[in-house]
């Protein structure tokens, strides 16, 4: 690979030559040895058999002054240095004062040996300092991973005062925004104790402890130093905690507002909180801060979604005379996505005259958008029906009022019934059917029909078409309400197949003379196993019965 | 979940003043804002009659539903025209539920 000898084959041969051609060269005399060992910048303290210093070398008399010729090197503040067990040729590191010392230890012949210093402050200090930044980061590290492992304010901040104690101070706090009450919340822990403590103080209270209401405002932090413990009120440190020597008030940085004030504090005595711990408090605080109001964006989000849902919730289907109602409403709430099937029932008011209403319907689209549309439709029904009772009418009067809708699509499908009771036990049903897959009968002879009424989608064009229908329930006959989740959930034996509408019929008829609410757990039991676990859309089922002869 | 396909579009121009929409996969929720916006850049002055051939659809849920009738009254704002050309059974089924093959133009069955 390459023709360069070594250069120390070179060196060889010229020193064989050299030591063949002259005799060696006079060692040096002892002055010249001694200044050699004075001029080194390691310490060199040689002692004799007894461990009587010998000789000290101007290095090891500026780490050491106390070593003196003659006297045994093992004595006063130098015993530290020099152990009897210590091993030949390790060594071994001493403090002392500021200095850190590295100490070794040769043996020279049977009569003496030395011992040797390094000053290796400097050299500890750097990786003390490594080995601190490694912890930090190691903190940190930490902090981002058990932080971001909750989407609920109360555990993120749980976890921030537990972090903070674990590694920051002796007692750690968190500090919660005023709410609307004007009550801050807080969460405390306190190092060796596994209790969290929880309270809330007044927002006036705040302003107590110095920093605090500037921290809980948004404010740069003032450095620990310029805090005096002194000032925290009672409320701040738990019983028994002692007074606190050192005190520190960071800001939790939020989405642009703060998410609450991180107190921490140290016991009397104890160490204080220096640059670089304010450093870190603060890329702690940072993270602990960015976690807490994550969370809180995110339960103000699952409120109102709740808010939007409840628009969606099926209300409480009394027993009305003659007849029975049974509703089923499975919400696919896929991703998080609220979808837009409804039932509801309108009762006339006490002493108004006229009769139940049921609805069933679908808006179109998923999310807020589809609940909001959900709570206007049927918002709108309850104030319709101040003014108009017939379904067909209403659904006219429903589209109208929807095309002047702000909402983009606002696109439904529904089925509306009047409840009449009729002779003789009968129910009859004056049906809208707006859009929408028709109703299904069921005879107590179990023969199940299709309701033949049928009419436009609402909310999509200015004229709408309508063919109204009454059905005649017998006692006992039932009539099925649904949306189109229900026949078009794909599922079934080889998990492709559309239930369908012929399905649904088949498995109504083997309904007949069960009560309306065994009729509807059954077909939601089907429909569910049809599906075999998936969630696709929402389902619904609204059935109304005729009450069965006695 | 039943694996979705995605809703492909392939434009045709058959006629003077006359475009050809073919649509196949699925037209559902996910899908439904791509097809409106292919057709808010299909309209031109010029055109007169967009041809929808629906004989490809897998799938149309509520939203799909609402696409079509957002073309159809797109296309009625525009002074122009819009037929379907082609559909599947299902549709058919879905269009007279909703009563949409009374404002539809279709082909006859």
């Amino acid at each position: 690979m390459t023709t360069t000898r070594p250069a120390g084959g070179t060196d060889r041969m010229r020193q064989s030559t050299h030591v063949a051609d002259e005799p060696p060269p006079a060692g040096p005399g002892e002055e010249l040895l001694r200044a050699i060992v004075e001029a080194c910048s390691e310490g060199v303290v040689l002692c004799d058999t007894d461990g009587v210093v010998v000789m000290v070398n101007a290095a090891a008399a500026r780490m050491a002054p106390e070593i003196l010729p003659g006297r045994p090197a093992a004595s006063g503040r130098a015993a530290a240095l020099f152990g009897h067990d210590h091993p030949e040729g390790d060594s071994r590191e001493v403090g002392r004062g500021h200095l850190r010392l590295r100490v070794r230890r040769e043996a020279f012949g049977v009569a003496h040996h030395a011992w040797y210093l390094r000053d290796v402050t400097a050299e500890s200090a750097r990786t003390d300092a490594l080995l601190a930044e490694r912890r930090r980061t190691e903190f940190l590290v930490e902090a981002g991973r058990r932080l971001s492992a909750s989407l609920n304010t109360r555990r993120c901040a749980r976890t921030a005062v537990e972090l903070a104690v674990s590694f920051l101070a002796d007692a750690a706090m968190v500090v919660l925004p005023p709410t609307g009450r004007r009550q801050a919340g807080w969460l405390r822990s306190v190092a060796g104790q596994h209790s969290l403590q929880e309270g809330a103080v007044t927002a006036a209270s705040t302003a107590q402890v110095p920093g605090l209401a500037e921290a809980l405002a948004g404010f740069p932090p003032v450095p620990s130093r310029w805090l005096d413990p002194g000032q925290a009120p009672r409320w701040l440190l738990p019983d028994g905690f002692g007074q606190a020597g050192h005190l520190l008030v960071t800001p939790l940085p939020g989405n642009g507002v703060p998410a609450g004030a991180l107190v921490l504090a140290r016991r009397e005595g104890g160490p204080a909180f220096e640059e670089e711990d304010e450093v870190l408090v603060r890329v702690f605080a940072a993270r602990a801060g960015a976690a807490i109001s994550a969370a809180a964006l995110y339960q103000e989000q699952s409120a109102t979604n709740a808010i939007l849902t409840s628009d969606l919730l099926p209300p409480a289907l009394p027993a009305l005379a003659g007849l029975e109602l049974a509703g089923s409403l499975r919400s696919a709430q896929q991703a998080g996505l609220i979808g837009g099937d409804f039932y509801d029932l309108y009762l006339p008011g006490p002493g108004a005259a006229g009769e139940p209403l049921v609805v069933l319907g679908d808006v179109c689209g998923k999310g807020a958008r589809a609940a909001v549309l959900a709570g206007q439709v049927r918002q709108s029904l309850r104030t319709l029906l101040l003014l108009e009772r017939r379904p067909e009418r209403l659904t006219s009067l429903l589209n109208r009022s929807l095309l002047a809708s702000p909402s983009p699509n606002p696109f439904v499908t529904l089925v509306l019934g009047a409840l009449r009771t009729g002779q003789q036990g009968h129910v009859l049903l004056d049906l809208a059917v707006a859009g929408h897959p028709p109703p299904l009968v069921l005879r107590r002879d179990g023969t199940v029909q299709e309701v033949t009424a049928g009419g436009s989608l609402l909310g999509a064009l200015q004229e709408t078409v309508m063919t109204p229908v009454t059905v005649d329930l017998a006692p006992g006959e039932l009539c099925l309400l649904y949306s189109d989740g229900i026949t078009e959930a794909v599922g079934g034996p080889t998990g492709r197949q559309m239930y369908g509408g012929q399905r649904l019929m088949q498995a109504l008829s083997t309904c007949a003379g069960m009560p309306a609410s065994a009729a509807v757990e059954r077909l939601e039991q089907i429909s569910t196993e049809w599906l075999g676990g998936d969630v696709q859309d929402d389902r619904v089922l609204l059935a109304v019965q005729a009450r069965a002869a006695r | 979940m039943l694996e979705k396909t995605p809703l492909r579009t392939e434009v045709q121009s058959t006629a003077e003043g006359t475009t050809r929409l073919v649509l196949t996969g699925d037209l559902d929720y996910d899908t439904a804002a791509e097809l409106f916006t292919l057709v808010q850049e299909l309209f031109s002055p010029d055109l007169r009659l967009l041809e929808l051939d629906l004989s490809g659809l897998d799938f149309v849920d509520s939203s799909g539903v609402a696409a079509l009738i957002n073309v159809y009254n797109t296309a009625r704002t525009r002074e122009s025209a819009m037929r379907i050309i082609a559909l599947t059974p299902y549709l058919r089924h879905l269009f007279k539920v909703t009563a949409l093959d009374q404002v539809f133009e279709l082909p006859p069955v």
